[in-house]
């Protein structure tokens, strides 16, 4: 008799617990999903992350300010100018506050293709802004010398 | 009927007769709890059978929140992606078409020496630029002066710059509006 009451009492609370454990999960649940019902009918998943791939592309790897230099190198040559490169690395952003390569370039070259280059840095592949620069003129010819801070702007993994 | 049994007879008898009774009882108690524990255990495996259904359920629609967690987790870094992206280009100077622009007004007599763009000026304010160069004569610097203040706001030319009538060096700092940027 005992034995058969325990296994009728004992069988009715693990129901019972069971059941009410499964209930709030449920509600839990309803209620994540009811909230987060928007993201669930957007886009699949692997297009999301190519997006965002592509996005974090137009932003450079901190960490390798080399590739940088030597891309900022080859970017001056082939606007027939010269320039001294001096990078820092991890600056915080004069503009936004983010995490940047702050480069200071002192260049040579006629006024065109330093204008051009500008052009170049600021509409470029590369998420990129000139901050303060000091043009000084030559007055017997086109030649200009200029310093110019550029700012670009590095991947949020680097910060 | 008259039971003519000896008394001694007659007490075992009724002993027989009560024990069989208790008897009785005791295997229907006994059936009645070993169906009611049966039924109760049946019961217990089918809810438990029930309950493991649904619970394979809210397993599976989980998975499905941890996907859309993952989800959110890429839209929340795309979004921070693209406000830094997109806060760059709201801030930034197309100064590559301004210096074209500025360099393009100079008359012909005035020449630019220097010209310079300081976020911070001292004394300007932000987001000043600052020209120096050199007029033949006075006429040549106040019509510069007129087409700077034509396209540029905040135009302040330094009091020494008008103090000769010919080969003046002149010092000027002006804005550009935020339009224009």
């Amino acid at each position: 008799m005992f034995s058969a009451s325990f296994v009728i009492l004992t069988s009715f609370f693990d129901l019972r617990s069971y059941s009410n454990a499964l209930i709030e999960s449920k509600k839990e649940l309803a209620e994540e999903l009811g909230k987060k019902r928007d993201i669930e009918q957007m886009d699949n998943l692997s297009e999301l992350e190519t997006r965002t791939r592509n996005l974090n592309s137009l932003l450079v790897d901190g960490e390798r300010p080399v590739d940088e230099i030597l891309f900022m190198e080859e970017l001056v040559d082939s606007y027939g100018l010269t320039a001294d490169i001096d990078v820092q690395r991890n600056q915080s952003s004069v503009l936004t506050g983010d995490s940047c390569l702050l480069f200071s370039l002192g260049i040579s070259g006629s006024l065109s293709n330093l204008l051009e280059f500008m052009e170049d840095v600021e509409n470029g592949n590369r998420v990129a802004a000139i901050t303060d620069w000091k043009i000084s003129f030559d007055e017997n010819s086109d030649g200009v010398r200029a310093n110019l801070n550029v700012e670009v702007f590095t991947s949020q993994s680097d910060e | 009927m008259i039971n003519l049994l000896p008394s001694k007879q007659k007490e075992k008898v009724a002993k027989k007769r009560s024990e069989r009774a208790i008897s009785v009882l005791v295997f229907f108690l006994a059936s009645f709890f070993l169906i009611l524990s049966l039924s109760t255990f049946m019961v217990r495996a089918y809810g438990l059978f029930v309950l493991e259904k649904e619970a394979a359920s809210v397993i599976e629609k989980k998975g499905a929140l941890s996907d859309i967690e993952r989800k959110e987790e890429i839209i929340n870094e795309f979004n921070a992606i693209a406000l830094s992206i997109s806060s760059v280009e709201e801030k930034k100077i197309d100064f590559s078409s301004i210096v074209s622009d500025i360099y393009e007004i100079f008359p012909d007599g005035v020449k630019v020496r220097e010209l310079e763009f300081e976020r911070d000026h001292p004394t300007a304010g932000d987001d000043t630029f600052i020209l120096s160069g050199r007029a033949d004569n006075w006429d040549l610097l106040l019509s510069f002066e007129n087409l700077l203040e034509e396209n540029y706001s905040e135009v302040n030319f330094s009091p020494g710059s008008w103090s000769s009538t010919r080969d003046i060096e002149f010092f000027v700092n002006f804005k550009i509006d935020e339009s224009d940027e």
